[in-house]
């Protein structure tokens, strides 16, 4: 009897005991196999999951702190193709569902009847990812031919329609009640043993709904579009802020590791998102606002093609309004493709007569001509075999400076541009930055087009022409810098956008840096003194009342230009002067004791008039009389006053 | 009677036969052992059961804390869709619509009259008025003294 247990004992023991040295056998063989890595990767992977976290884009606010661009979290509703069978009749009920989930939509006023969705067809073979993230492709409409989807229908393949894209939160929350009421409706009514005829079908069971991407939202609309750029489908900045400032804004994408529920290791490390930077401009959103208003009726009234205002603070450089005419639309895809998506920075037009003061600032500077430098005007002259007039071909007589600027006189800037001689009138152009773009911090600036005489282009008679701002060429952002200094007592501020950054981690402000000193306080000075009694003169559909203004119009010849593909580059191809439109501007700053701004308006082809003094100067009047409120600038005598108290 | 006949019986056994009633009996032994394996057994199954409780309360705050992410981000959510209908809000045009449709009419610039308002002095700039403590003494160290000698005396005798 005793031997018989102990035999049983020692025999269950040895069982137990080949059982031991077989797993450690086993876990020897683990450790030592050739495909150990390969097994603990393995087997990690059946443990955990991971999931690339997207992290909202910064927003992009202005001045004041109002919110130009901002991500919202958004849900794209779809239809799963692979749960029907068309060959039953009651699947055939998907397609009414789908009908009447999409009335629902639209009731509830998430479609827009007046815009035509596409019907386009969504294959996706990733819709089941452990993380529950389905990629759905676009594909709007409210008519699917879901017999062609089932036809276009592949095993392995999930297809779904995507009916709605974005759809709010607030929304999905109450699909789900409703899926879910459905559901247990139907059940209760099969626990209830009712006939099968009158159980309630689940009619949204085809319906999925999943988390989108963060969709980018823009409350200002088409008045900041071409400053602010937009965000393409994979995330990225196209254009303006968006783009030069993507790398701050996206933030970076973690990737975040999950462990399934074990004791010992409950979870990994959720590591937290890195939020996109917030970017703040310099821009003032009523300005921008009201200068877009006042650009496209400006470009209505006198019948141009197209329009700019740009504000610019001479004292910082910081850039306070761009308005631009026709805006682009940042919900339009056509828009992305525009060339010049915002042309105050990217297009360049020869600047005509507001590039005088820049001539005489040269000349004045250089020592070479003063106030009572003189010179006889005929109305029209020749230089280097080429015939120079003054606009209307209008004999001036005895003229100095003072009358250059206020009769615009180009026989008068083609006498101090050869009395500087080539060399000095070019480095004075480069001084003032005009041989290469500002450095502004939006994307896609371009510079204009400047022949020097180191070019094998260059003839002695573009002296001349360039003297008065013809045969040149600048983006409205390089002669507004450029005119800057002098407005800002010599002074060349770099211009700028950006004026500081935030995150959670704090701010940092960006102050003004000084890009050059093309010339001095006092040849400043003088400049603008004369432009201000051109301005009260001359030019007095300028003027703004209570303030004083310095500034100078602009009529030039609009360059046509053909755009040709060259080695896969588009090239504006010019192919000579318009004979019937010009381009009209006017550049002007105030008050001229102490500039706060500094303010060109461009109109690209009038048609009711053909000057910058009479379409360009009464429109900068207009804007600058609504902008100074604004800007909580108070009159000259108000400041005097103020002064003096 | 009885109890005293087996005490003899007993008495007059042999000694291999008293070692063989002394004996432990077999089936105690196997008892012994059985009892002894029962009790590793409930052990391994305490161990096993705590085991088991401290890996499902494990998995519970798992979940939990799961879902105290997910809620989390839903809020996450939810605020920047509010920053985002707040900044819609704040729009230049809806305002502005906002402001006709409660009667606003733009004024001309010449109907804005500036006034000049003379400054008030911030806070930071009023000084309060410095009140010197004027200290008058009314007896001399010797009456203080006394005074303070006879208190303690009053209250030692009282």
């Amino acid at each position: 009897m005793d031997d018989r247990f102990a035999f049983r004992i020692k025999f269950v023991l040895g069982f137990f005991l080949i059982g031991a040295i077989a797993v450690v056998v086993r876990l020897i063989d683990f450790q030592t196999d050739a495909n150990t890595e390969k097994m603990r990767d393995q087997a990690k992977a059946r443990l955990t999951y991971s999931a690339d976290s997207e992290p909202p884009r910064g927003r992009i606010l202005d001045r004041n702190g109002h919110v130009l661009a901002i991500d919202e979290k958004y849900f794209e509703i779809g239809l799963v193709i692979e749960d029907i069978d068309l060959d039953v009749p009651a699947d055939r009920v998907a397609a009414s569902e789908l009908d009447q989930a999409i009335q629902e939509l639209e009731r509830l006023g998430f479609f827009d009847p007046n815009v035509q969705f596409r019907n386009v067809l969504a294959i996706d073979s990733n819709l089941d990812t452990p993380n529950g993230l389905r990629d759905y492709v676009l594909a709007i409409r409210t008519e699917i031919d879901i017999e062609k989807a089932a036809d276009d229908y592949s095993p392995g393949f999930k297809l779904a329609y995507n009916i709605g894209n974005p759809i709010p939160a607030e929304f999905v929350d109450r699909l789900a009640l409703a899926q879910k009421e459905q559901y247990a409706a139907r059940n209760e009514a099969i626990a209830n043993g009712v006939a099968p005829e009158f159980i309630p079908e689940v009619t949204l069971k085809h319906l999925r709904w999943t988390e989108s991407n963060w969709v980018r939202t823009y409350p200002e609309g088409s008045d900041m579009a071409h400053i602010v750029g937009v965000v393409d489908s994979d995330g990225n900045g196209i254009y303006g802020v968006e783009q030069n400032y993507n790398g701050f804004l996206r933030g970076d994408t973690v990737s975040q590791t999950f462990e399934y529920a074990r004791p010992e290791e409950i979870t990994g490390e959720l590591t937290k998102t890195e939020e996109g930077v917030d970017i703040v401009l310099t821009i003032d959103r009523d300005i921008q606002a009201l200068a877009m208003r006042k650009i496209a009726e400006g470009v209505s009234y006198y019948g141009a093609e197209s329009g700019n205002i740009m504000v610019l603070d001479p004292q910082t450089g910081e850039l306070i309004a761009n308005a631009i005419w026709p805006a682009r639309d940042p919900l339009n895809l056509e828009d992305w493709t525009v060339r010049y998506f915002d042309p105050g920075v990217s297009k360049p037009f020869e600047p005509g007569s507001i590039f005088k003061p820049l001539t005489v600032a040269a000349a004045i500077d250089a020592g070479e001509f003063n106030l009572q430098s003189s010179y006889y005007d005929n109305g029209c002259g020749e230089y280097h075999g080429v015939q120079i007039c003054n606009w209307l071909k209008t004999s001036w007589g005895p003229q100095t400076i003072d009358g250059v600027l206020r009769h615009s006189l180009n026989l008068g800037t083609t006498w101090l541009a050869d009395g500087l001689g080539p060399t000095r009138f070019y480095g004075y152009l480069r001084a003032f930055r005009l041989d290469k773009a500002t450095n502004i911090d939006l994307a896609n600036e371009n510079s204009g087009f400047l022949v020097r005489p180191s070019d094998a282009a260059w003839v002695p008679s573009q002296l001349a022409q360039n003297s008065f701002g013809q045969g040149i060429s600048t983006t409205p952002i390089q002669i507004l810098s450029a005119l800057s200094a002098i407005a800002n007592e010599g002074d060349l501020m770099q211009p700028r956008i950006l004026h500081a950054m935030r995150s959670t981690t704090g701010e940092v402000v960006f102050g003004e840096s000084t890009a050059a000193r093309p010339i001095s306080s006092e040849t400043a000075a003088i400049v603008t003194d004369v432009l201000a009694s051109a301005v009260e003169d001359e030019a007095n559909q300028a003027q703004v009342p209570g303030y004083s203004i310095a500034g100078k119009t602009g009529t030039a010849q609009r360059v046509l230009y053909e755009t040709q593909i060259i080695d896969g580059v588009e090239r504006d191809i010019a192919l000579g002067y318009d004979q019937v439109l010009n381009v009209t501007s006017f550049v002007g700053w105030g008050p001229v004791d102490d500039p706060q701004f500094i303010v060109l308006v461009k109109l690209d082809g009038p048609t009711r008039d053909e000057w910058g003094s009479s379409t360009a100067a009464p429109l900068f009047s207009d804007f600058v009389q609504d902008m100074v409120v604004l800007m909580e600038l108070p009159p000259d005598q108000v400041r005097a006053e103020l002064a003096s108290e | 009677m009885t109890t005293m006949t087996r005490s003899r019986q007993r008495l007059n056994a042999s000694p291999k036969r008293l070692a063989g009633v002394l004996r432990e009996a077999p089936w105690r032994a196997e008892t012994r052992k059985m009892a002894l394996l029962g009790v590793l057994g409930v052990f391994a199954f305490m161990l096993a059961g705590m085991y088991v409780h401290a890996g499902a309360q494990a998995d519970i705050e798992f979940r939990n804390e799961q879902n105290l992410l997910s809620q989390r981000e839903t809020l996450f959510f939810e605020v920047k869709r509010l920053e985002a209908d707040l900044a819609s809000e704040y729009a230049y045009d809806r305002m502005l619509q906002r402001a006709y449709a409660l009667g606003y009419v733009p004024q001309a610039n010449d109907a804005i009259e500036y006034v000049i308002v003379p400054p008030v002095a911030s806070a930071a700039d009023i000084v309060p008025a410095e009140q010197p403590v004027e200290i008058v003494p009314t007896e001399t160290l010797l009456e203080w003294a006394i005074r303070v000698g006879e208190d303690l005396f009053v209250a030692v005798g009282g």
